[in-house]
C-alpha cells in the first residue's frame, strides 16, 4: 500500500488541477491533496498518503 | 603591604575547599541561582517524621468513617507530595550550584589567587598561591571533560520537571474520588512515581526516549517523502494525456498504469501513485516510462 509524501514541483499552473486530479483518483486515495504557488509563478503539488511504517520507504503494495 | 597577611598556604587551600563546596560566607544562595527558601530548612524534618515511616498511615487505616478517611488520605499525600517538592528543589539548587561554581567561580579565584601570587612579597606564599591557583584551573580542566553533561543537564531538569508533573496530574485526579475508589495505598504507588521522576537518571532516561522518539519521527519523516520536479519529455507527456483524456481521469487507465507498475521487477515502483510516475522527472521513471510506451499491454497510444 502506498505510504509517505509525494511532492511535485515546477508544475505549470494550467497542469495543477491535472496533477491533483490524478493523485486523488490513486487507488488509495491519498489523505490529502494541496498545491501551493511558488514564488517563480509554477505550483507545488503535495500528496499526503498514511505515513509509511518503520523501516520502509513507499511500501509496495 | 597589608597583603603580607595572605602568608598561610592553608589559607588559599581553605579558600579553594569554600570555593568548591560553595558554602563560602552568604554565597550559597547567590551561587544556585535561587532566592532563599524561607521554608525548607525547618518544615521539612518535621514533615518527614509526621507523613512518612510505620506509624504515619495508621490514623488513616485506623479511621472507620469513609469521609474522614478521605480527608486525612488528601492530608497525607498532599503533605507527600510537599515534602517530594521540597527534595527536588533541593536537588535542582544544589545542582545549579555546583554548576555555577566550577564554571564561573573557578575561573575568577584561579585568576584573583595568580595575582595576589605575583604582588606577594614572601616566596613561600607565592608557590603555595600559584600551586592553588593551578589546582583550581586544572580542576576546571577536568570539568570540561563533562562538557555534554553541563550543556545537558538544563534539559535533564526540565525533563525531571515535566516527568514530576505528569505524575502530580495523575496524582490529582486521583484525589478528586473518594478513598473507596483510590485508597492511600494506589494514591502510595503515584507517589511513588513522582518520587522515582524526580531523580538524575530517571530524567537522563526520558531525554534520551524523547530524543529517539524525535529522532524516529524525523526519519520516518525522510523515509516517507518522495519530491521531484515536474517532467516535460515526451513520455510524461504521452502517458498524462492518456490518463486524463479530456480533462477528466480515465479511471481504467490508472488502474492498468498501477497494476504495471506493481509488477515491474524494479520494487522501488510497487505502490507508487501513477500520478507521480508520470510526473517526475527521476531518471529511473523516464526508463520506465519509456518501458510503458512499449508496453503492449498498455495499449497506450
Amino acid at each position: 500500500m502506498v505510504c509517505g509524501t509525494f511532492k511535485i514541483n515546477k508544475v505549470p499552473a494550467s497542469d495543477v488541477k491535472m496533477t491533483e486530479d490524478l493523485f486523488r483518483a490513486n487507488k488509495p486515495p491519498p489523505n490529502s491533496v494541496k498545491s501551493v504557488k511558488d514564488p517563480d509563478g509554477t505550483f507545488t503539488v503535495t500528496a499526503e498518503f498514511p505515513p509509511c511504517p518503520d523501516n520502509t520507504k513507499h511500501s509496495p503494495s | 603591604m597589608s597583603i603580607q597577611h595572605v602568608s598561610a598556604p592553608w589559607t588559599a587551600c581553605a579558600f579553594i575547599a569554600c570555593v568548591f563546596l560553595g558554602g563560602c560566607a552568604s554565597g550559597g544562595g547567590a551561587l544556585d541561582g535561587y532566592a532563599e527558601d524561607p521554608e525548607a530548612a525547618d518544615t521539612l524534618p518535621t514533615l518527614r517524621e509526621q507523613y512518612f515511616g510505620i506509624n504515619s498511615e495508621r490514623k488513616y487505616y485506623d479511621e472507620k468513617d469513609a469521609e474522614k478517611r478521605t480527608s486525612i488520605r488528601n492530608e497525607t499525600v498532599f503533605n507527600r507530595m510537599r515534602v517530594y517538592d521540597m527534595e527536588f528543589s533541593r536537588l535542582r539548587r544544589g545542582l545549579n550550584a555546583s554548576y555555577n561554581v566550577i564554571a564561573v567561580g573557578s575561573d575568577l579565584t584561579g585568576l584573583l589567587l595568580n595575582t595576589i601570587a605575583a604582588v606577594t612579597g614572601s616566596a613561600s606564599t607565592k608557590a603555595a598561591l600559584s600551586a592553588a591557583a593551578g589546582g583550581i584551573i586544572g580542576a576546571r580542566g577536568v570539568v570540561d571533560k563533562d562538557l555534554y553533561y553541563q550543556q545537558t543537564l538544563p534539559a535533564i531538569v526540565t525533563q525531571m520537571s515535566a516527568n514530576r508533573e505528569k505524575a502530580k496530574a495523575a496524582i490529582l485526579i486521583g484525589l478528586k474520588e473518594k478513598d473507596e475508589k483510590y485508597p492511600l495505598g494506589i494514591a502510595d504507588q503515584d507517589l511513588a512515581r513522582l518520587n522515582d521522576a524526580g531523580n538524575l537518571s530517571e530524567g537522563v532516561t526520558s531525554v534520551i526516549e524523547e530524543s529517539k522518539k524525535a529522532k524516529k519521527e524525523s526519519d520516518a519523516t525522510i523515509q516517507g517523502l518522495q519530491a521531484s520536479s515536474y517532467a516535460a519529455t515526451t513520455s510524461s507527456l504521452t502517458l498524462r494525456a492518456w490518463l486524463y483524456p479530456g480533462g477528466k481521469v480515465d479511471q481504467s487507465r490508472l488502474d492498468q498504469l498501477q497494476g504495471w507498475l506493481n509488477g515491474r521487477p524494479d520494487d522501488s515502483l510497487h505502490g507508487l501513485p501513477p500520478a507521480y510516475f508520470v510526473s517526475s522527472d527521476e531518471a529511473k521513471f523516464e526508463a520506465a516510462r519509456q518501458d510503458a510506451l512499449k508496453d503492449s499491454s498498455l495499449h497506450i497510444k
